[in-house]
């Protein structure tokens, strides 16, 4: 078995990670785009209940 | 003979570039401008300044060198290598920018100072930095040479001259401005000639499936991710040495860390991220597959690392040739320039200006900083023509010298705030010299663990043993950093107020210097 020519396994093993960078980089966008809303919220509640 | 079809357009894009340090210098106004590019870098340019920054002329020589002698193995190296820039913005690019601003820092040395608050880490720190960084700047010079001569034929000292002149000039003239903004376009170039390229080579060879089908028939092994006749088989401490070196190693070198600095704000690196990827997916893996392109269309290649300038010449004609020829050129010019930029600071704001016995005002400051990119280029120059015995022992020494000494006390510098400075000199001086001395005495064959991977860990042993054994680090040195790391997306005005204006600075090293001297002198 074997895609473009390269056994499947060692092909897997090389190329697997460039839709995996993709997701750590979206994931990473996710999580920080997540936590500065969560962090502009609590700053918010803080506000509200200093007034 | 010179081949001026090829060496007509190149010499043309390489005075384009001067242009850029032109104009940059016109939006210089202060040592934080020349340093740092007045902390005014957007998204886009920060990614591609990142990757090209740190991938080297290896991208164009080495990596498919390495792609031609061992084959698929050698991609585990680009594995790494797509990510690197990615993990670098996100483990460190928002919270360096957030806390080097609110400290003061304009350089990745200065950060560990304030960060580590002791004279001995921004004296070591500066001392690994600049001979490293020195020596990989005349390497690069060299590589520039070299690359001329191959392709235009004209004269090796002509091609440094050229190659090297024009980079010290722009570099001297507009300072991280020019260097990031040349750069960003130096990446494309690199991205486009590369692809020109690669394209060329799959036609030539009948598509991808009769490429690999053609090097398996020559050598099945090629094929395999353990390497040729499968020299590193069931080693994982070498292959995970081989994709953490440019996965996390990027985030110890000084120049690809200064990317951080100079971010317009910290929001910038979630867009950089996104970019960063993107361009990866068209550049990283590239080099390497035309390496083993080679293998099939140029087996009797005498110098494997010329492998892509040979294919530019037999594949393609000569004004595209010229084209690929300033790809390569850019990656060892944006290389070359960040390294020129980032040596001449630290030398000016982390020697002179550090240890001066005097106040020294912005304006000198620039004086210096100019001086001594001239100088550390003058001297890059003159070493790449005579070319002095020892410099390319150094130079292997110099990227996992760098890598394993800064990495570990750049990131726990961020997130652990137990860390203190004699943590930080033990994890600077173990990673380093471990690097080293597992590479000169090729330890690797004896433990099977890349020499990158065995600093890194002693680096994080010495680093966390140290620090916990010793007093920690005093409130007044991380609150601010907490804060810093608070303050990380949010809306603007609540960041702390700073000023990236030497002279509050300035005095309060001298109130120190003082302090201690009264201290001593009780």
């Amino acid at each position: 078995m074997s895609i473009l020519g390269i056994p499947t396994v060692d092909f897997l093993a090389i190329f697997i990670w460039i839709p995996v960078w993709w997701l750590v980089a979206l994931f990473s966008l996710y999580m920080m785009r997540r936590h500065d809303t969560q962090k502009a919220q609590r700053r918010a509640d803080t506000k509200e209940v200093e007034r | 003979m010179v081949q001026w079809g090829i060496a007509g357009p190149f010499v043309i894009y390489l005075l384009g570039l001067l242009g850029f340090g032109i104009v940059a210098s016109r939006y210089m106004d202060d040592l934080g401008d020349y340093l740092l590019g007045g902390r005014s870098i957007g998204g886009a340019v920060t990614a591609l300044t990142l990757q090209s920054t740190s991938m080297s002329g290896f991208m164009f020589m080495g990596g498919p060198a390495m792609a031609f002698n061992q084959g698929l193995y050698a991609l585990w190296y680009a594995v790494g290598d797509f990510g690197g820039g990615l993990v670098n913005l996100g483990v460190l690019g928002r919270g360096l920018r957030q806390v080097t601003e609110v400290l003061g820092s304009l350089t990745p040395i200065e950060w560990l100072e304030h960060r580590y608050p002791h004279p001995s880490v921004r004296i070591v720190g500066s001392l690994i930095a600049i001979v490293f960084l020195s020596a990989y700047v005349f390497s690069q010079f060299i590589a520039a040479g070299q690359a001329i001569e191959a392709v235009s034929g004209l004269p090796y000292v002509y091609g440094v001259l050229i190659g090297a002149g024009i980079i010290v000039l722009y570099t001297f003239v507009g300072g991280y401005l020019a260097v990031a903004w040349t750069d960003a376009f130096q990446a494309i170039v690199m991205a486009i000639g590369m692809n020109i390229i690669l394209v060329a080579a799959i036609l030539e060879v009948g598509g991808v499936t009769s490429m690999f089908n053609q090097i398996a028939a020559q050598d099945s092994t090629y094929l395999s991710i353990w390497g040729r006749n499968e020299e590193y088989l069931g080693e994982w401490g070498v292959i995970a040495g081989a994709v953490l070196i440019y996965a996390v190693g990027y985030m110890g070198l000084p120049h690809a860390v200064v990317r951080h600095l100079s971010m317009d704000n910290a929001e910038t690196a979630k867009l950089a991220t996104v970019y960063n990827v993107f361009y990866n997916t068209f550049f990283v893996y590239q080099p390497y597959i035309l390496g083993m392109a080679a293998i099939v269309l140029l087996p009797n290649l005498a110098n494997p690392e010329m492998a892509i300038p040979e294919l530019s010449m037999m594949l393609l004609p000569g004004v595209i040739a010229g084209i690929v020829l300033a790809a390569l050129m850019a990656a060892v010019m944006s290389t070359a320039d960040s390294m020129l930029i980032m040596a001449g600071s630290i030398l000016s704001r982390d020697v002179v200006q550090r240890f001066s016995s005097r106040d020294i005002g912005d304006q000198e400051m620039l004086l210096w900083s100019r001086l001594m990119v001239l100088g550390i280029g003058v001297a890059g120059v003159i070493v790449a023509v005579v070319q002095p015995p020892g410099i390319a022992e150094l130079v292997i020494f110099a990227f996992g010298g760098l890598g394993t000494a800064f990495l570990i006390p750049n990131v726990l510098g961020i997130y652990w705030d137990r860390g203190n400075w004699p943590g930080a000199l033990g994890g600077m001086i173990g990673g380093a010299s471990t690097n080293i001395i597992w590479t000169a005495m090729n330890l690797q064959e004896v433990t099977a663990i890349h020499p990158f991977f065995a600093g890194l860990i002693i680096s994080t042993v010495a680093f966390v043993a140290i620090s916990l054994m010793t007093s920690p680090p005093k409130e007044e040195t991380i609150a601010p950093i907490r804060s810093a790391r608070e303050s990380i997306g949010a809306p603007s005005g609540v960041q702390q107020a700073t000023t990236n204006e030497l002279a509050p600075e300035a005095n309060a090293i001298s109130e120190h210097v003082s302090k201690n001297l009264e201290l001593n002198s009780n």
